[in-house]
């Protein structure tokens, strides 16, 4: 059986076990199993770094591991990026929800790392746009 | 050989429209099916099978959508889908 890519998500405040809870709302709540989420809180803590490292150490089972971080350049970032030394990691920056309800519909026993990170980095480009009106369409206000 | 549809247009009647969670629960179904299946609107079609493609198309209440099936199993996919839109998806 082929390992998995692993994959942890790192968001400040409590998003990144949001998110997560928010695309199991979507998708069943067996949906990205075995998904890690880190909440940073406001930052960087040293608590938190060792968070980061146990979570990439947990999720590493040979395939590597895709990092999803909300903020490219902030601290919780920066945890990550430490990581790479001891792990065969990307950092994916931009982590939204597109992301993840893409991240469920791939088999990570099947996909390279990089693989993984080009498809989650193309889900992620094309959900942020603007959108065409549709005049006819009674709004709802509702995703 | 069946004369039964494997395409045609089909008003969304639920009140949320085809948000996220009726997304998913369309291609859930779509996945269940061998053919190939296509949602389009407006001049946009998207696969059946991908719920990211299916919420790009922003289909509210009252909007119509396109549904067509190729393959093997194009008829039941068809209907199923189609079935699945006229009932709101559950929510009504």
């Amino acid at each position: 059986m082929s390992r998995r890519v692993g994959v942890v998500l790192i968001g400040h405040g409590n998003t990144a076990t949001d998110l997560l809870a928010a695309a199991r709302g979507i998708l069943g709540e067996d949906a990205l199993e075995g998904v890690e989420a880190l909440d940073a809180g406001v930052g960087r803590t040293p608590a938190f770094a060792a968070s980061v490292c146990e979570a990439i150490a947990a999720e590493d089972e040979g395939a590597g591991v895709l990092v999803l971080v909300d903020l490219v350049g902030a601290s919780p970032c920066a945890c990550a990026s430490s990581e790479a030394a001891e792990h065969a990691i990307r950092i994916v920056g931009g982590l939204n929800l597109a992301m993840l309800v893409k991240l469920a519909g791939i088999d990570r026993s099947a996909v390279t790392l990089e693989d993984l990170a080009a498809a989650l980095l193309d889900a992620g480009h094309r959900s942020v746009i603007e959108l065409e009106s549709h005049p006819t369409t009674e709004r709802t206000g509702v995703s | 050989m069946s004369d039964a549809p494997t395409s045609g247009t089909i008003e969304i009647v639920n009140d949320l429209g085809l948000h996220a969670r009726a997304a998913a629960k369309l291609v859930g179904l779509a996945n269940k099916f061998e053919s190939d299946i296509f949602l389009a609107r407006e001049g946009r079609e998207v696969n059946a099978k991908s719920i990211l493609g299916v919420l790009m198309l922003a289909c509210g209440k009252g909007s119509t959508v396109d549904v067509r099936a190729e393959g093997p199993d194009a008829e039941e996919a068809y209907a199923a889908v189609a079935k699945l839109i006229q009932e709101g998806f559950g929510e009504l």
